[in-house]
């Protein structure tokens, strides 16, 4: 009863984007084919918050990842709806969920500078707790867009992306929602967060992301920001609304194995992607495009091959790509902006190459794309596996 | 150290991002220069640091308009309206 669909069925009608490849959909999708350059991080150069009508008292008291879910929150709804914004729908029924892995780690950071300093207590910034907690990014969104429904953030590291368009889409195939914002920001580029990735061996040496490459060494961390419209299909028909893809299910799982490393069985990955696929009422052989987690460390790729092989078969089993050989990995975001990646692949027909990936590990036995590739666009299946031990997938297929 | 109220207006100004001439005697800080709780309390901070002075809770909470926070100011630092 709880989940009753009455058949509801959720698509996504807006699409926002800021990654260091590009901003706004075309830049973005343009930049999957780009060699990114060689950076262990990845931040986005040209980013302002006065272009999206940030005053600068009012970016002063936002982080940068709350700056960047605003920004592209406000992007999904002009592509949706248009400059003015939602119209025709019931406020409350408007819901926000966008992850973080992290939140204000700048904010964090410099006032724990100010606190280490002749200042102290003193001095910390009467603005640092609204600015540090991970929920700022969703209510910022929903304080400047006027979004009343359900609000929230979902914190599960570098599957909080991937978690928060499948809350979102279980919100409004309920029936509590008609229109969710749903993604994930991330800007974590600071010096506690470097150093302890870097001293945890996690991140590339050679600034490199090469996913499934026998070469790959760690993945680059990046600041990003995706955000999907989530609508009720017949509202979004009825309205005129152009409509990306469906979300048809997803699965969440734990591997209740490590904090930091995968499960070398995959079975939680493997589970997760059976239970998606079970929600979405979809056969394995059905799906035709992976959207990899596909990190660029050697323990990530080969465990999500291992279980991708499992699910799906080698004979030849479904396309797998890695944006994050361009975009590196943009934690609480990836999940997020891959999701974008596929909603993109439905409107241009290719699914984007793995980048910077040469030579395949042998132990990868999954068909990795490693150059644009046309599809037909059928289903497919976003992965996003995180510290903690989440998994998270999501069905998506053509409306 | 003693300071003008051309000094004042101008650091205020360029912390909010105004022009400096709407920042006058009897410009309200809440309704006419979009300055909230928290921003009083972020600036008040930010001037203690830029003048080496103390701003108590109670004294900025007396401050209503610019012109109460300029006359503020310039008891602490000596300085000259």
């Amino acid at each position: 009863m709880i989940e009753s669909r009455d058949g509801r069925r959720v698509v996504i009608t807006g699409l926002g984007v800021i990654a260091p490849c590009g901003t706004g959909l075309d830049a973005f999708w343009a930049g999957l084919g780009q060699v990114a350059e060689p950076e262990t991080e990845r931040t986005i150069a040209d980013f302002d918050p006065k272009e999206y009508g940030l005053k600068h008292t009012e970016a002063r008291r936002m982080d940068r990842f709350a700056q960047l879910a605003f920004a592209t929150a406000k992007m999904a709804i002009a592509d949706s709806f248009g400059e003015d914004g939602i119209t025709g729908y019931d406020e409350w029924k408007c819901g926000v969920v966008l992850g973080t892995g992290i939140g204000g780690a700048h904010a964090w950071e410099s006032n724990a500078q100010v606190l280490l300093s002749d200042k102290g207590e003193k001095g910390v910034s009467p603005l640092v707790v609204p600015m540090v907690m991970p929920n700022a990014g969703a209510a910022a969104a929903s304080m400047r867009l006027g979004l009343r429904g359900p609000v929230e953030t979902i914190a599960t590291a570098c599957a909080s992306g991937t978690h928060s368009i499948a809350n979102g889409a279980k919100l409004v195939a309920s029936g509590r929602c008609d229109v969710v914002l749903a993604g994930g920001s991330e800007s974590c580029q600071t010096g506690v967060m470097r150093g302890g990735f870097n001293n945890m061996k996690a991140t590339s040496s050679s600034g490199v992301s090469r996913p499934f490459d026998i070469e790959r060494d760690g993945f680059c961390s990046a600041e990003a920001a995706g955000v999907l419209v989530l609508e009720e299909y017949e509202a979004a028909k009825a309205r005129g609304a152009k409509i990306y893809a469906e979300v048809l299910g997803s699965g969440s799982t734990a591997d209740a194995h490590h904090i930091t490393a995968p499960d070398p069985q995959g079975d939680g990955a493997y589970n997760c992607m059976r239970l998606a696929l079970e929600d979405a009422g979809i056969e394995p052989a059905q799906i035709a495009q992976v959207n990899a987690h596909g990190t660029s460390t050697p323990l990530n790729d080969a465990a999500e091959s291992a279980a991708v092989a499992r699910m799906f078969g080698t004979d030849p089993g479904p396309a797998m790509t890695s944006i994050k050989g361009v975009t590196g990995h943009a934690l609480g975001a990836a999940g997020a902006i891959e999701a974008v990646a596929v909603a993109l692949s439905y409107v241009h027909k290719q699914i984007p190459p793995t980048m910077s990936t040469q030579n395949v590990d042998p132990q990868i036995v999954s068909d990795i794309v490693l150059q644009w590739r046309d599809w037909e666009p059928t289903y497919a299946i976003s992965n996003s596996f995180a510290f903690g031990g989440h998994n998270g997938s999501v069905v998506f297929g053509p409306a | 150290m003693s300071i003008t109220a051309d000094q004042v207006r101008g650091d205020v100004a360029t912390y909010l991002q105004l022009d400096p001439e709407k920042l006058t005697e009897y410009a309200l800080l809440t309704e006419d220069l979009g300055v909230d709780s928290l921003t009083a309390i972020e600036m008040s901070i930010e001037l203690e640091g830029r003048y080496s002075i103390d701003i108590s809770d109670e004294e900025l909470a007396q401050v209503a308009t610019y012109g109460d926070l300029e006359k503020l100011v310039l008891s602490k630092t000596g300085g000259q309206a």
